[in-house]
């Protein structure tokens, strides 16, 4: 009687799971064009980014994401943002430790993650950007990036008809491309890159069908015990500078957020970088010396190196057994966000 | 008849004009002015790049840059009322002749007791993302590194014989506490005098000079102890011109 039931059941859903399936994929495979609309998720704190000066656009969308992706914007017209900042990639520059620029040239940090910019209070590993709107400029005008300033990009603006256009439908008639407006444009795509729809955030949001495993649960826990002072929910960083206790790299000396604050507390501090999408956004850290999430997980149970400036909240060592490690893992994976990671909204497009 | 009707109506042309003339005497009649920035080395103008300077500390230099946001401008008038300018920043540039004559619109012709202003942005519009006009980052006075405005930039060489790396760059902002390098400037008048057309304001890259020795030091470009001495020192450098 009971298994009658049971195929009864199967068979009247099976229709309705697979027509809604058909219905939620072809959503997303037809909406190039769908509108950008700027979300705040449910439970998740008012957005930093000052919106009022500078609305999100269809057109200063399109716009943003069309400089963005545009290598004018580098001296020699050969390296755009998306050079480093990838899409499928969580926007960084995967399996890249420093990343490089211009003619070859490296860096001296780890690419950080483009994502969720609206509660970033600051950018940058040092927290030395305070505007998502001025933060372009760091990128543009480093020798080893782009090379560039904002007044020959302005200039090399002006020459193009098309951009003329795009400018005026951005931000009006008879407008000019200024500098601001390169800013605010590219500040509008930028905001806009926003995730919240990993297995996390379903099982948050307790949506139907999501379900973590018995081995993802423990790692959810493990994370809380030992991860979440700093990585906090749901934006998975508390948006502040800590020293992790990574050996200080002798040939970068990289002394981090004092280079800013001048403050020798801020010895070795990075920005706590979100978790989300982890798994596709490798190396780790700020000078990508961790291959892998094992290796990070090792240099916090192992590694941490003795130092007056090690964050407080690793003062306790953290002990994790080999299952334990795997658990925490499994769990870190559920922050992957496919559906960001493959939005079409945020495709290259030649127009 | 007629004689009374016309005297009728110069009594009150008469009476409208004594009407205008008290109306002005209340609110004081007001006109658009000039503030004229004059960049100079001690008693001459400076001259970019062509000139040579010695300065107080014997230095030889020339100079090539030298570019500094006024904003916050303030009239001060003898009656203790102020003008003050809506929306005040101003970028001069000794290389941009036109930026050296700040406008000023509706000022009250009254007597003046001196100008007040700040050199530098304010902390509100360094942290305000993308602004625009002379504050826009394509001006290259914004910092992309460590956001924020350089208040004062002065650059230029130093000619003294044997030295190769010869330049000097000054380039002093910073809005965060302790490092705030936004400067107050007052600037009294002697002269008993109505708001003129033009307040001519001499900048004298001489008087800042007399506070470096490039000997010593030849840059600074960050936010920090050595800037906001020289954001003190440098606001020694203004004066009315008389």
């Amino acid at each position: 009687m009971k298994t009658k039931l049971k195929a009864l059941c199967i068979a009247l859903c099976a229709p309705l799971l697979i027509f809604c399936t058909g219905f939620f994929l072809s959503s997303f495979s037809e909406e190039p064009k769908a509108e950008i609309k700027f979300v705040v998720p449910k439970g998740w704190p008012k957005p930093v980014y000052d919106f009022s000066k500078n609305p999100v656009t269809p057109e200063g969308f399109a716009l943003g994401k069309k400089l963005f992706f545009d290598p004018l914007l580098s001296k020699d017209s050969s390296t755009s943002c998306s050079t480093c900042h990838l899409q499928f990639t969580n926007y960084t520059h995967v399996d890249h430790a420093l990343s490089h620029g211009i003619n070859g040239l490296k860096g001296t940090r780890n690419t950080l993650s483009i994502m969720n910019l609206a509660w970033s209070k600051t950018f940058m590993w040092d927290g030395g950007v305070n505007n998502l709107e001025v933060q372009p400029l760091a990128p543009i005008t480093s020798p080893v990036e782009m090379d560039n300033t904002l007044e020959n990009i302005v200039l090399k603006l002006k020459r193009s008809t098309s951009y003329q256009k795009k400018f005026q439908k951005a931000f009006g008639d008879n407008t000019e491309i200024t500098g601001q407006r390169v800013l605010k444009a590219l500040a509008q795509f930028m905001v806009s890159i926003q995730t919240f729809n990993s297995k996390y955030d379903h099982m948050m949001r307790k949506e139907k069908g999501a379900e973590f495993t018995e081995q993802e649960k423990n790692g959810l826990k493990l994370f809380r015990q030992h991860c979440e002072s700093c990585h906090k929910e749901p934006l998975f960083t508390n948006n502040d500078y800590e020293y992790n206790g990574l050996e200080p790299d002798q040939k970068l000396k990289d002394g981090g957020r004092i280079k800013i604050t001048h403050n020798k507390s801020d010895s070795l501090k990075f920005k706590v970088p979100s978790l989300r999408n982890i798994e596709v956004s490798y190396p780790y850290m700020h000078d990508g010396r961790f291959r892998n999430l094992e290796m990070m997980l090792f240099h916090y149970t192992n590694g941490i190196a003795k130092s007056e400036f090690l964050s407080s909240k690793l003062s306790k060592p953290i002990t994790m057994d080999e299952q334990d490690k795997k658990d925490l893992i499994a769990f870190l994976k559920t922050l992957t966000d496919d559906r960001f990671l493959h939005d079409k909204r945020f495709y290259y497009s030649a127009d | 008849m007629n004689t009374y009707i016309r005297t009728l109506k110069i009594f009150t042309r008469l009476l409208s004009g004594l009407f205008v003339l008290s109306g002005f005497t209340f609110s004081g009649p007001e006109k658009d002015i000039s503030i004229h920035v004059k960049p100079v080395f001690g008693k001459q103008d400076l001259l970019l790049d062509k000139k040579t300077y010695i300065t107080a500390n014997h230095d030889t230099i020339s100079v090539s840059k030298l570019r500094f946001y006024i904003s916050g401008i303030k009239i001060l008038f003898r009656d203790n009322s102020v003008y003050t300018e809506n929306n005040s920043y101003h970028l001069i540039d000794a290389e941009e002749e036109q930026s050296l004559r700040i406008k000023l619109t509706q000022v009250p012709q009254k007597e003046i007791a001196g100008l007040h202003f700040n050199i530098g942005v304010d902390s509100l519009a360094s942290v305000s993302g993308a602004l625009d006009g002379d504050l826009d980052p394509v001006k290259g006075m914004y910092w992309a590194w460590n956001s924020g405005y350089i208040n004062a930039k002065l650059e230029g060489k130093d000619l003294t014989k044997g030295i190769e790396e010869n330049e000097f760059e000054f380039h002093i902002g910073g809005y965060l506490p302790p490092y705030q390098s936004i400067r107050q400037v007052h600037l009294t008048t002697t002269k008993e005098e109505i708001t003129p057309a033009e307040i001519i304001v001499i900048a004298d890259v001489e008087a800042w000079f007399s506070y470096i020795s490039l000997k010593k030091t030849n840059r600074i470009v960050i936010p920090g102890a050595e800037a906001v001495k020289m954001a003190d020192d440098y606001t020694k450098m203004f004066r009315l011109e008389n």
